[in-house]
């Protein structure tokens, strides 16, 4: 299943790729300068029954502006939901929708709409590889996104993303990953995108973020880092853009069923 | 005409059978028994005589013989044998008799005779030979007691000769042995006339008698001849006074009175003789002598054989001092005194812990003396009571010789003793006396009836001290019991010295236990005896309930443990792809680990108190027990108000649990 996905991903990325942009192209790669962000991101689960969890997240990204950096102004506002299958203890399956609100990148502008919404359909394939004291992760995301700009008058885009992130948790001064535990987790993703509008740039974003994590109690961990993100820009492929984002992260997890307590 | 012999024939014929006829018609027809026969007292042998039956009785006439023989202690032992034989008439003993006891040992070689093995012996041999007339005795009786050797008599022991008249004694009487001669007369009523001497021969050429003049009965002079001299022997209210006298037996009871009164009236003894002995050996030669015809080791001769009566003794006359009421009541009430006080000499004097206890304790010592002097003028009065109870002194004028029978009794101001090997001397309040006036025997029962009191109060002193020892040797087992738990409470509570450590809850709680006990051994140290009597089963207890609750604590770690197992639950989370631990009913819980705990803990620390710290070391077991009933309860409205409450006290009683706290 997940090498069929890749071939199609590839394949695509490959038949996308063929047909390069009129534009004049420079002979090299172009990096912009990055920007800085700031993202506070709450994962939830919540535990319905035996198979069957609720996957929630609620982030909050800022972005600089002006002068101010990672928090200069509000970026978007991230609502992420799906339901989520237990298959097994080591493997994972989610399908749900995302309802991103994107805020106008010039505030006061009126150029630009002061929010748009961006409305996803998701779906991702988690595992797990757990050793003796590590554990590694791997998870496979697809997402649908219809989306627009904030200038006023843009069109609505359809695209799909392939994201494929590999994680690892080494726990520092536990065996295991238990409450108390203070972990180290390289973090990378690869966003891969396709869709009509998608002509030479299928590499939406490749983030690098290793952070470090505490496991506060089954129910609380948090995460924090810094995450370094590149890819190339949807209207010109040899545009890359760059950014630095301060990342804070909540997981909260929830047993609803009704149960001894 | 011839002489005709046929002639004479016929009328002698005639005459014979005219004479003959009647007397063999009249004559009964006896029989002969041959076999087993018993006589009186279960002596069985073997009988041999004639009887004839009438009216269904047998009834022996002619030759009787009986003899029974045994051997004693199996082979090896000696032959016993006894023979009667005699005449009987009409089943009256008449004729000559004779008894003959023998033992008997076989010496020698056997030898056959006839179809028997036979043995010469060696022994001895008694016998009374003896003559009836009508079943009483009458004519010469010898009595013999001899030596045996080769089956031959040899040497005579004894021998005692005297005439007999129609049943009654008629003298003259000699009866001798190795030692001793004795002489008398009776007259034609058998009363003692004339001297009645005895002779107790020496080893050297010296002479010595004891003579007892007799008129009719009466004793007129007593002495002792002595190489010639004269001792002559006064025996109290014994003399020639006049008075009237009746006949008695000269039997055990009058030889005694005869000794005790003149062993009231000794005043100094002479030198070489003792008067009281001669008196008393000579009464023991003549009843010896006089019994000798009638029995033989104690036991009747003559009376083994149905329808015999005794044989008479001989008769004296004498006073005769009847006992009147008040004397008889006297007499059983100081036997009453005496006998209590005999049983109080045993309780107490002879108490084997009395025994033990003089040595190691100084009271008892002392009053063992006390009781040792009251024991010493108790055996006098014994004396006095046993002499005037004598059936002897019927014969005694007591009223004359009480004075001298009844001791004179005075108890020192103070009393020695000795202990711990040291002489010690102490007053003690002894009861009066009998002083010498004191006659009466009303003083001895009164005397008596004193020591019987003072006896008693002794015997409750003795017991109350005893019993002190009693209580100290337990008291010393059981403070042995009191220090083995106090160190094993020391050396549990303590940590190193390579003892494994302490948990938590027993590390929190040894200082103060540590302390707590000192201060309750050392107040139970300060204790008089009595009150560590009283007191040492309860702080043993209390050591008790310590060790007791050390064990509790050092399983209470484990206990929590579980606890915390029950109350942790394993669950798989989704952001991390693990299991962890969490925590169930989480308040519940952190109430129980971070309140409830502690508290316990702090009131068995600042309320340790003996009786109640098992009941404290189960507060963990109640709150554990309760821990494990809530596991499965729905709690949700308990740990909302557990989360509300102020202080462990409320959640105690949140919890409904039914803790001893203070």
């Amino acid at each position: 299943m997940l090498r069929k996905t890749l071939t199609y991903a590839l394949l695509l990325f490959l038949l996308q790729s063929g047909g390069l942009s009129a534009q004049e192209r420079p002979g090299s790669s172009v990096i912009e300068d990055p920007y800085t962000a700031f993202w506070q991101g709450n994962y939830a689960n919540f535990r319905l029954s035996e198979k069957l969890i609720w996957h929630g997240e609620l982030h909050l990204r800022s972005t600089d502006h002006g002068n101010t950096p990672y928090i200069g102004r509000m970026g978007k506002i991230y609502n992420r939901h799906g339901l989520k299958y237990l298959v097994n203890e080591r493997f994972t399956a989610t399908l749900g929708g995302v309802l991103r609100f994107n805020f106008s990148p010039d505030p006061g502008n009126s150029e630009y709409r002061g929010m748009v919404l961006e409305p996803r359909i998701w779906h991702q394939y988690k595992f797990v590889q757990p050793f003796d004291r590590l554990m590694v992760y791997h998870r496979f995301r697809f997402e649908h996104r219809w989306s627009r700009s904030n200038l006023k008058g843009a069109d609505w885009i359809y695209r799909n993303r392939w994201r494929y992130k590999f994680q690892m948790k080494y726990p520092l001064n536990e065996k295991k990953l238990v409450p108390g535990a203070y972990y180290l987790s390289p973090d990378v993703e690869l966003i891969l995108q396709t869709g009509d509008p998608v002509v030479d740039s299928p590499v939406e974003d490749l983030r690098l973020f290793p952070h470090v994590g505490y496991v506060y109690s089954p129910k609380l961990s948090l995460g924090a880092g810094m995450m370094y993100t590149t890819g190339q820009t949807l209207d010109a492929g040899y545009r890359y853009s760059s950014r630095w984002v301060f990342r804070f992260n909540l997981y909260w997890s929830f047993d609803m069923r009704d149960r001894d307590r | 005409m011839a002489f005709s012999l046929r002639a004479l024939l016929i009328p002698l014929f005639s005459s014979f059978l005219l004479f003959f006829l009647p007397i063999t018609l009249l004559a009964q027809e006896t029989e002969l028994y041959e076999g087993t026969f018993s006589l009186k007292g279960g002596v069985k042998g073997q009988g041999l005589y004639d009887y004839y039956v009438k009216d269904g009785d047998s009834v022996k006439d002619g030759d009787f013989r009986f003899h029974t023989s045994d051997r004693e202690g199996g082979d090896g032992g000696p032959y016993y044998g006894m023979k009667l034989s005699g005449d009987h008439d009409e089943g009256r003993m008449d004729g000559d008799w004779e008894y003959v006891h023998q033992r008997l040992l076989p010496t020698g070689e056997g030898y056959i005779q006839g179809r028997r093995i036979v043995h010469d012996s060696k022994g001895k041999e008694y016998k009374i030979s003896a003559s009836f007339e009508n079943e009483k005795a009458d004519g010469t009786w010898t009595a013999i007691h001899y030596t045996v050797e080769g089956s031959e008599p040899l040497d005579t022991l004894f021998r005692s000769r005297n005439r007999f008249d129609e049943g009654d004694l008629r003298g003259p009487f000699r009866a001798h042995s190795k030692r001793r001669v004795a002489e008398g007369d009776f007259t034609e009523e058998g009363t003692l006339k004339n001297e009645w001497r005895v002779q107790h021969l020496q080893d050297d050429e010296d002479t010595l008698a004891e003579v007892r003049d007799y008129e009719n009965g009466v004793l007129k002079e007593h002495y002792i001849l002595q190489n010639g001299d004269t001792i002559e022997l006064k025996g109290l209210s014994w003399g020639d006074e006049g008075g009237e006298r009746e006949e008695v037996p000269m039997d055990a009871k009058y030889m005694k009175a005869l000794l005790h009164s003149n062993s009231l009236n000794m005043g100094q003894k002479e030198e070489g003789v003792n008067p009281e002995e001669l008196i008393e050996n000579s009464n023991r030669f003549l009843e010896r002598s006089l019994y000798a015809f009638s029995s033989f080791n104690g036991q009747e001769v003559w009376q083994l054989l149905e329808g015999n009566e005794e044989l008479p003794l001989p008769k004296v006359r004498v006073r005769v001092f009847p006992y009147s009421a008040d004397e008889k009541e006297e007499l059983e009430r100081i036997a009453e005194l005496l006998e209590r006080n005999e049983e109080l000499f045993q309780e107490h004097y002879e108490n084997p812990q009395v025994d033990v206890g003089r040595h190691s304790n100084e009271e008892v010592s002392f009053l063992y003396e006390v009781l040792d002097r009251y024991k010493q003028g108790n055996e006098e009065l014994k004396k006095t009571h046993e002499l005037l109870s004598d059936s002897s002194f019927l014969y005694i004028d007591r009223d004359a010789v009480r004075g001298k029978l009844i001791p004179r009794v005075s108890y020192p101001d103070s009393l020695a003793f000795e202990f711990d090997g040291e002489e010690m001397r102490r007053p003690y309040e002894f009861p009066s006396g009998i002083p010498d006036s004191e006659e009466g025997l009303d003083s001895v029962r009164t005397h008596l009836k004193a020591i019987q009191e003072d006896l008693e109060r002794i015997g409750k002193e003795l017991d109350r001290i005893l019993e002190k020892f009693k209580k100290e040797d337990l008291l010393a087992e059981k403070e042995g019991e009191l220090v083995k738990r106090r160190d094993s409470l020391e050396g549990l509570y303590s940590e190193g010295n390579g003892k494994d450590t302490l948990n938590s809850y027993q590390k929190q709680l040894a200082p103060t236990i540590r302390e707590f006990y000192k201060e309750r051994f050392e107040s139970y140290a300060e204790l008089g005896l009595e009150e560590k009597i009283e007191r040492v089963d309860e702080l043993i207890t209390c050591y008790g309930e310590g060790i007791e609750l050390y064990h509790g604590l050092e399983e209470l770690p484990e206990e929590v443990k579980k606890l915390d197992e029950r109350y942790t639950r394993s669950t798989w989370n989704p952001i991390h792809f693990t299991n962890m631990d969490e925590r169930v009913k989480k308040d519940l819980y952190e109430a129980f680990e971070e309140e409830l705990m502690p508290y316990l803990v702090e009131d068995l620390k600042s309320s340790l108190e003996c009786g109640k710290i098992k009941s404290k070391g189960s507060n963990f077991g109640v709150l554990l027990q309760r821990m494990i009933d809530l596991r499965t309860q729905e709690t949700k409205v308990l740990e909302k108000r557990i989360k509300k409450a102020d202080d462990p006290e409320e959640i105690i009683s949140i919890m409904d649990l039914g803790v001893d706290i203070d």
